[in-house]
């Protein structure tokens, strides 16, 4: 409906849509060319920011966004884009400082890491709002001797259903090979809105004896438990394959460590020839269930593939494989990282042709068994989904 | 829907509706096409359809317009129903995949009309309560103002600017990435 002051042309009768109607034309419009269309007339701008009509937009939009996280190197200072499965970017987010860049994507915030001071904010990108993490470690971790700087980190952030708190579990490993002091500091932070002053707080190191895979596509958060692959001194490099490839997992309600999860592959002929690395593998949660995909060389005139195997029973280390994906054009291990399945079954992946230089989305279409590049990308360090709502204006909380 | 079944010609012929557009034109169709509108399908429960259901607020050349999608979407609705039983999984997926392939070409063929009817459409869609027609015409609606810039919605609608710059500036302001 239009405001009555409007003067319109006796042709235009069809311009005079009810409210109702407006609305149903609006909620199927994507969310960026909405934000544009506030600025049609005050009448659009109350419609299209209005709290109904803004929880109800991505209703009517289920399909997620994929956030792409560039390195530093980038000279245009873009932090990340927010694209749609087609690859049309829908949101550019710059970076503050020329040292910042993305360290992973996770439940709608975005980690965003400084370089220079290793600390960790996570940014909301519809509304630019930041949760600062706490500087430095956390105090029982300050003993070692050691500074934030010598670490390399990783975060997890999870939602705990039962206090429907947001809790990150971050893994800092010290750059220097240490003898003296461990290898691996995992902390916890509750995410809390009013406390500036919380701190880090140290957790044991998991009870077996092992280190967790740092890189971001090792790891995956479902129903508040952080998966985890285990990482080299698991396994057993004179045998040129994971001799027993295993999972950690921590829950972040309990914050303790659970029992390890045995992986899918137990045999050489599993594996595929040639050693296998960290990058051969990957976490992902795929229809509501934890999925490792799992890279295999060409052998045989058979183009590369991935493996995707999905955890159906962790006490009992059951894990089916669903998928078996050919990646075609390619030599060597495929890198790729699973994504999302949409509704009509199709799977999205991310396909890393060479780190932090070029990789690809592709779609896979399980009963064509083909699979399509959306994207290219360049410079992408972190790839994650994005399911918020953009609608979401500065002074809104969403 | 049970009159629609297939093998149910009898009771589906019995079934007549008469509607009649706001320019008095009578239009008679079968149970199972008219009750795609929902408005409709409450009336005949209420069994207030004696005499033909008299509709005000559309007009003949729209109302004509309607049927024959309802008439399409109907027979592709009956069409599914009635051959999961006689086609083996197989052929039914091939007949599914063929009809739904028809369905989207009428569907597009539909929809090239000017604006002024696709609104028309729309307003009686919502009157009616077809859910398949609302969102197909809503959604083309929809499609032909993505990517467009404020000041050309404004020009397509003839809607003025009532804001003023200040204002403008702040909207632009809060959602810069929008404009980029």
């Amino acid at each position: 409906m239009l405001p009555s002051s409007h003067r319109l042309r006796p042709d235009t009768r069809a311009s005079t849509l009810p409210e109702d109607v407006l609305y149903e034309i609006l909620l199927r419009i994507p969310a960026k060319d909405l934000c544009r269309l506030r600025c049609v007339c005050r009448a659009w701008r109350s419609l299209l920011s209005d709290p109904h009509f803004v929880v109800a937009h991505p209703t009517c939009h289920p399909e997620p966004l994929i956030v792409v996280g560039y390195e530093r190197t980038r000279p245009d200072r873009v932090l990340c884009d927010i694209m749609d499965l087609s690859g049309h970017v829908v949101k550019r987010v710059l970076a503050g400082s020329e040292n910042e860049w993305v360290m992973r994507a996770q439940l709608d915030l975005i980690c965003v890491v400084t370089d220079s001071t290793m600390s960790c904010q996570l940014l909301d990108p519809a509304t630019g709002a930041i949760h600062a993490l706490p500087e430095g470690l956390a105090a029982e971790h300050v003993v070692y001797g050691l500074n934030i700087l010598d670490y390399t980190a990783m975060t997890a952030l999870g939602l705990v259903a039962s206090t429907g708190e947001y809790k990150v579990l971050r893994v800092l490993e010290a750059t220097p090979d240490p003898d003296w002091h461990p290898c691996q500091l995992y902390e916890v932070f509750t995410l809390d809105h009013g406390n500036s002053q919380a701190c880090w707080r140290a957790k044991k190191a998991p009870p077996y004896r092992c280190s967790v895979e740092l890189h971001y596509t090792c790891s995956v958060v479902m129903d508040g438990i952080v998966y985890f692959l285990l990482s080299d001194n698991g396994w057993d490099h004179s045998t040129a394959y994971p001799r027993d490839l295993v999972a950690a997992s921590f829950d972040l309600e309990t914050e303790e460590w659970g029992a390890t999860i045995r992986g899918p592959l137990s045999s050489p002929k599993d594996h595929g020839i040639g050693a296998s690395s960290w990058s051969d593998f990957s976490m992902a949660v795929l229809s509501a269930s934890v999925v490792l995909g799992h890279g295999r060389p060409s052998c045989h005139k058979v183009s590369p593939s991935i493996d995707l195997w999905f955890l159906i029973d962790s006490e009992k280390g059951l894990w089916v494989k669903k998928h078996s994906i050919q990646i075609s054009n390619l030599y060597g291990r495929p890198m790729v990282q699973p994504l999302l399945v949409l509704s009509d079954g199709r799977i999205i992946l991310h396909h890393v042709r060479n780190i932090g230089i070029s990789s690809f989305l592709k779609i896979y279409d399980p009963g064509s068994k083909t699979c399509m590049d959306v994207v290219k990308m360049d410079h992408h360090y972190a790839v994650g989904l994005y399911r918020g709502n953009l609608l979401g204006l500065p002074n809104h909380t969403s | 829907m049970a009159s629609a079944g297939s093998g149910d010609e009898k009771a589906a012929a019995a079934a007549m509706i008469t509607l009649i557009s706001s320019d008095n034109e009578k239009f008679e169709v079968t149970e199972a096409t008219a009750t795609l509108s929902q408005t409709i399908r409450h009336m005949i429960e209420d069994g207030c359809t004696d005499g033909g259901v008299p509709l005000p607020n559309v007009t003949s050349k729209i109302l004509a317009r309607v049927i024959e999608y309802c008439k399409k979407h109907a027979t592709a609705a009956a069409g599914e129903e009635g051959s999961s039983s006689s086609f083996s999984d197989a052929a039914f997926l091939e007949v599914d995949r063929a009809f739904l392939e028809e369905l989207e070409e009428f569907d597009d063929a539909f929809l090239e009309v000017d604006r002024a009817t696709l609104f028309d459409l729309i307003l009686a869609a919502n009157y009616l309560d077809i859910k398949g027609l609302l969102n197909l015409t809503c959604q083309k609606v929809a499609d032909s103002v993505k990517g467009k810039t404020p000041e050309q919605i404004r020009e397509m609608y003839n809607i003025v600017n009532d804001l003023t710059p200040e204002e403008e500036a702040e909207i632009r302001r809060e959602t810069q990435w929008a404009f980029e």
